[in-house]
């Protein structure tokens, strides 16, 4: 049994981790304050990660992918904490997340359709300017005045992020395409991609919340869709286009 | 007739959404309902029949019978075809 606190997305969260591995994935995040909440992982909990990925798999027609219990331990850790952190209105989300003179953009995907590919496009295009938060499972804390996008230490297969938080702009729902083109779409155009995107309680009596923090957020953030390519020019037509109209450009 | 159980409906966005909370349901089923679906969808949370939702949609909006009539029973037909009603 490996025993540690992290702070994650404002909020403490003392851990009960079978393996010493589940520390150290979390490193960046460790610290001694006084916790808000605790988590315990059980060989239950590891047992219901490998079921639940299989079951995706099967629903997705690909063969059952195989992992070992210390990964499964650092999803089952992800779930109890984002599971937590609905009660201080705060959703783990899917998606790559570049900040950019301290104001953070959001692309979302189905795996492999090239959101990481795109968020270094703007770091190559943007340089210095730009700050990887996550390229994978950043929360999002949806407030009364703004969503703030925070880092996790679940940050994707190149490990990508930073313990950070900046104010969210806009979530962008990335498509492949030949040429670059962006356009900004309506929120209600954008709501299949929320439910789909962002982490669902398993609790269902947490499940109304669920949806009403997704309504919240959706009126707080703009949306964009992209169709893009991997040319550098593919940064150059999604940044010019989502830093300039902000939230103000709506009306 | 009646829902099943262990649905969800909520706007979120300006969309009105139903999501499934039900163990036994494919959890990334999701439901998109405009205005006249979500009000006959929290009308068939309690038991109720076709006439009975032909006149809440006759009391609550300028159509003719036929109309609403016809209405229902597109709607009822969407929710057998779903497998929706218990």
């Amino acid at each position: 049994m490996t025993v540690f606190s992290i702070r994650v997305a404002g909020r403490v969260a003392a851990v009960s981790a079978l393996f010493a591995s589940t520390r150290s994935y979390c490193k960046a995040y460790l610290c001694d304050e006084a916790p808000d909440f605790s988590v315990t992982i059980t060989p239950g909990d590891i047992r219901f990660e490998r079921e639940k990925s299989a079951r995706e798999d099967a629903l997705e027609g690909i063969p059952t992918r195989q992992f070992n219990d210390e990964y499964l331990e650092t999803i089952a850790v992800q779930r109890k904490i984002a599971e937590a952190l609905f009660a201080w209105d705060t959703l783990l989300f899917h998606g790559s997340v570049v900040a950019v003179d301290g104001v953070a953009y959001l692309f979302t995907a189905k795996s492999g359709t090239g959101k990481s590919t795109h968020t270094r496009l703007w770091r190559e295009l943007l340089g210095s300017r730009a700050v990887m938060i996550n390229d994978d499972k950043p929360f999002l804390h949806v407030g009364g005045d703004g969503v703030t996008v925070f880092g996790s230490p679940w940050n994707g297969k190149h490990g990508l992020g930073c313990n950070a938080s900046a104010p969210l702009r806009a979530i962008c729902i990335l498509q492949r395409g030949e040429e670059n083109h962006i356009r900004r779409i309506p929120a209600k155009d954008a709501v299949t991609m929320l439910i789909q995107q962002s982490n669902r309680p398993l609790d269902k009596r947490l499940m109304l919340q669920y949806m009403r923090l997704l309504d919240r957020l959706s009126a707080q953030v703009v949306f964009y869709e992209l169709k893009c390519n991997m040319d550098p020019q593919a940064a150059v037509v999604a940044y010019e286009a989502m830093s300039k109209d902000g939230k103000e450009a709506e009306q | 007739m009646k829902l099943k159980e262990g649905f969800i409906l909520q706007e979120v966005g300006g969309q009105i959404v139903v999501i499934p909370t039900a163990d036994d349901m494919d959890l990334n089923m999701m439901i998109k309902l405009n205005g006249t679906g979500a009000f006959l969808w929290e009308r068939l949370e309690q038991e109720t029949d076709e006439a009975a939702l032909v006149n809440a949609l006759l009391a609550e909006y300028d159509v003719d019978e036929a109309t609403a009539s016809r209405c229902v029973q597109n709607f009822i037909g969407k929710l057998k075809d779903n497998d929706l009603l218990a």
